[in-house]
């Protein structure tokens, strides 16, 4: 089998390799039958890699150990779906799931709908085949999924218990399949530059990929953040880790390109910008691999220290050398078609947005980069403390999350109409009350009143939008107008809409950083044990054995002042085969805050020792992050073919046509 | 029809559209402003909150500049040297570097992972040119993309410690 695999991956390789040339030969020379060798050998080499990552698959379900990969990540024990898990937490496997990822996103690109009228597919899709093949060769050359173990050992190493939790089977798959999903705004955006079609066609290409991309990312940054708070142990949910900052990184520039996009898109403007950012978006995430297997950091995720690292330095180099030619070439004409609509038009609080997206994406940068650049700066090696990052986010934080409240009630190219700007004061008016009544209640920090405020804006602005376009439906009842204006404006109301998601999310970090309480005891069965205003009692200590591992959890029985009475069974699991504890925290979650215990150890059988922490608003973070990705979803479904119909009968013709004459639609529509 | 593709690029510029008009350097300004108090912001958050990060042997290597100061320190649990209290708020071990080890005392809640021979970084104040008082431990989890060897693993299968009581 594992020759087998070897061979299938080589196939893979070289078709993709072959797919690659032929298909920007192709479109170079206007050749059609090398167009089409290169869509056949793209399809073998995906078929190829399918067949790899069954392989790998059916091997580590199956525990056949003669895969070295196998051996080194399953074991007998363990159960399928960790041991089919195993795919994507090694390195060879992770690479394979994503080069597999990005061969599924050249079949998407090649023959979605969406993507057929456009002149730059063939170019695209070769560009995507390029990366296939350099992910590829990482795995053919550094990394191969497929190796014989030298003596098939009788058990595995199997996977680390930290690993071996719900958020783990889902939170790296997304995260890659989202690096592979930005793989395409990068290669329209070269096609694009190369060709020199920069008109608005590739921007209008580029939406669903970057904005489904961005949901997936941010999804998967949420499903890690919730592994950190749930198995970690320690309270918290995120650490400026350099792995986080990593996959931050590219959210922070993706969502730069999403509003830029917009902004080109309608008004011309940010033209030289969105590239830059489809680009530099890619190479980020090539970034934040590049951090996880150099090995140039200690953190708390495990780093690899194989040479593999280095090549993605190589690749983004590459990247960097590449596209800064290709921009240098077109300068002449990315210059913006029209000028700004004033300070308070929405194009320019893009601007303003990008650029506290980009200072956040520069602190998080620098803060995983401290330790080298230090280095190499001062030759000696220095790590930034937690003050660096506050002291540079929140005011930055604070200026997005206020550009985010006020986009409902501003318009491209013009500043906000009257109605707009009563609108306007009236929302600046629930803000300054929010503000107010936070300050006369007294004990909040001015970070709380900040975000309670701009909270207070962004709702006000949000319903006050909504009322503004509902109210130019009439006569029509108010009921139906507001469907009509949800409807017809479905993907303007759903932007605004995750801009509200994640608000709440500011409102669950706030919360959760500056009023997050933690005390440490030791209790005894039976007595009540009273901190802050709850009693907290320990009825019991069970210990199991179960075939993997021993488990041993402490029953508490938990009441507070003002609330009903609940049970929370913190547990510690020994873990036989990897020889290593893992703390199992035990949550009771509710709007104002989550109640969260940790059990460190039981000296006998009558006390347990244990840390409580409470950290409020902690589900507004959860909620408002599941909300901005759901609303993105919902942005990107595509438009209703009466939509589409009306724009195709337009008398312009071409996917930029159908743009305007959609946007035109939008326009009448929106004001 | 003519497509606007095969216009030459230069035609879709409007005249005079290269300059961003009045609210350029309104909203250059504003950018500048955003970006000197973030930068200042930055450095004085940088200043306030800093450590060296050294390997064992450097550490000991320049300890006598270093009492007192706050460090992080990289190096491998000896083994045999791992001492946990049964509460897990402290812990006491010596670290290894290539050629010199450094006591380390910990206080506070010990992660899960910390095992002998795993390479761990320690964060505190160095209290002498030997010992390290810790408030900090961050370990690696040693099965992502890097594994340990399945050998290692069999060879070490049979219980030797029990479970935590």
């Amino acid at each position: 089998m594992t020759t087998l695999g070897e061979l299938l991956l080589l196939c893979a390789f070289v078709a993709s390799g072959y797919a690659a040339f032929a298909a920007l030969a192709a479109d170079r020379l206007r050749h059609g039958t090398l167009a089409r060798s290169a869509d056949v050998a793209a399809m073998g080499g995906l078929c190829a890699l399918t067949g790899v990552m069954f392989v790998l698959g059916w091997a580590l379900v199956a525990k056949d150990f003669r895969f070295a990969y196998v051996a080194q990540y399953s074991s007998q024990l363990l159960p399928w779906h960790y041991s089919l898990s195993a795919l994507w937490v090694g390195q060879a496997g992770s690479l394979l799931l994503w080069a597999w990822l990005v061969g599924i996103c050249w079949l998407v690109c090649r023959f979605a709908a969406f993507m057929r009228a456009s002149e730059l597919r063939g170019a695209t899709c070769g560009y995507v085949a390029a990366y296939l093949t350099f992910l590829l060769a990482v795995l053919v050359f550094g990394a191969d999924p497929m190796a014989a173990s030298a003596e098939a050992p009788r058990e595995g190493a199997g996977l680390s218990p930290l690993l071996q939790h719900p958020a783990m089977l889902i939170h790296p798959p997304i995260v890659f399949l989202a690096y592979a999903l930005w793989t395409v705004p990068c290669a329209l955006a070269l096609a694009a530059l190369a060709q020199g079609r920069l008109q608005e066609e590739w921007l209008e290409q580029a939406r669903p990929w970057a904005l489904c991309a961005w949901a997936v990312l941010g999804g998967g940054i949420l499903l890690g953040a919730d592994w950190a708070y749930e198995e970690l142990g320690w309270g918290g949910y995120w650490g400026w880790d350099p792995v986080e900052n990593g996959s931050l990184i590219p959210w922070l520039t993706g969502t730069s390109l999403i509003h830029a996009g917009m902004a080109c898109r309608h008004r011309g403007v940010m033209r030289k910008t969105t590239f830059v950012l489809a680009i530099a978006t890619f190479g980020l995430c090539n970034f934040a691999t590049f951090l996880t297997r150099s090995g140039i950091f200690s953190s708390l995720h495990a780093f690899s220290r194989s040479p593999l690292g280095w090549m993605f330095l190589v690749l983004m180099f590459a990247l960097a050398v590449g596209g800064g030619t290709l921009m240098f070439l077109q300068r002449q004409n990315l210059a913006p078609r029209r000028p700004f609509g004033g300070i308070w038009a929405r194009e320019s609080l893009i601007v303003i947005a990008s650029l506290a997206l980009w200072l956040l994406a520069g602190v998080a940068f620098i803060g995983a980069l401290a330790v080298p650049l230090s280095d190499l700066l001062i030759g000696r090696k220095v790590v930034i403390g937690q003050a660096f990052y506050n002291n540079a986010l929140i005011p930055t934080g604070l200026l997005l999350l206020l550009t985010t409240a006020l986009a409902p009630l501003t318009r491209w190219g013009k500043p906000p109409s009257a109605r707009q700007w009563r609108m306007l004061r009236y929302a600046f008016a629930v803000a300054v009350v929010v503000a107010v009544v936070a300050g006369v209640r007294g004990g909040l920090h001015p970070l709380e009143i900040g975000v309670a405020s701009c909270a207070g804006l962004a709702a006000a602005a949000f319903f006050g939008g909504l009322l503004l376009d509902v109210r130019r439906r009439t006569p029509s009842p108010f009921w139906q107008a507001a469907w009509q204006t949800l409807r017809v404006g479905r993907r303007q109301h759903a932007a605004f809409v995750a801009h509200l998601g994640i608000v709440c999310l500011a409102i669950g970090i706030a919360g959760s950083s500056l009023r997050s309480r933690q005390h440490s005891a030791t209790l005894h069965i039976g007595q009540p044990y009273q901190w802050e205003e709850t009693t907290i009692r320990l009825i019991g200590l069970q210990q199991h054995r179960r075939a993997d591992k021993l488990v041993v959890d402490a029953e508490l029985l938990v009441t507070p002042a003002n609330a009903s009475p609940f049970t929370l069974r913190p547990a510690q699991h020994w873990h036989r085969l990897q020889r290593e504890w893992t703390t199992e925290v035990a949550i009771h979650s509710t709007w104002s805050g989550d109640f969260y215990a940790i059990l460190h150890g039981n000296d006998d059988t009558e006390q347990a020792s244990l840390t409580f922490v409470v950290n409020p608003l902690m589900r507004w973070l959860w909620g408002g992050g599941i909300l901005a990705v759901a609303a993105a979803f919902v942005a990107l479904w595509p438009q209703r073919r009466r939509v589409a119909q009306s724009a195709s009968s337009s008398p312009l013709r071409g996917p930029h046509f159908r743009f305007l004459a959609r946007r035109r639609q939008t326009e009448t529509t929106h004001g | 029809m003519t497509s606007l593709h095969e216009l030459p690029q230069r035609m879709s510029v409007m005249p005079g559209a290269s300059r961003v008009g009045g609210t350029g350097p309104k909203l250059a300004l504003a950018c500048g402003v955003i970006v000197s108090v973030t930068i200042y912001l930055a450095s004085v958050g940088a200043n306030a909150d800093w450590q060296y990060y050294l390997t064992t042997d450097e550490c000991l290597n320049q300890a006598d500049t270093l009492i007192g100061d706050r460090l992080r320190v990289s190096g491998k649990i000896a083994t045999g040297t791992l001492l946990v209290a049964g509460d897990r708020r402290s812990a006491t071990f010596q670290l290894v570097g290539q050629e010199r080890t450094l006591a380390v005392t910990s206080v506070g809640l010990v992660p899960d992972n910390l095992l002998e021979d795993r390479e761990v970084v320690v964060e505190g104040r160095l209290e002498n040119s030997q010992s390290l008082q810790a408030d900090k431990l961050i370990t690696r989890c040693a099965s992502k993309y890097e594994s340990r060897a399945a050998t290692d693993i069999v060879a070490n299968s049979t219980e030797r410690a029990g479970p935590r009581r």
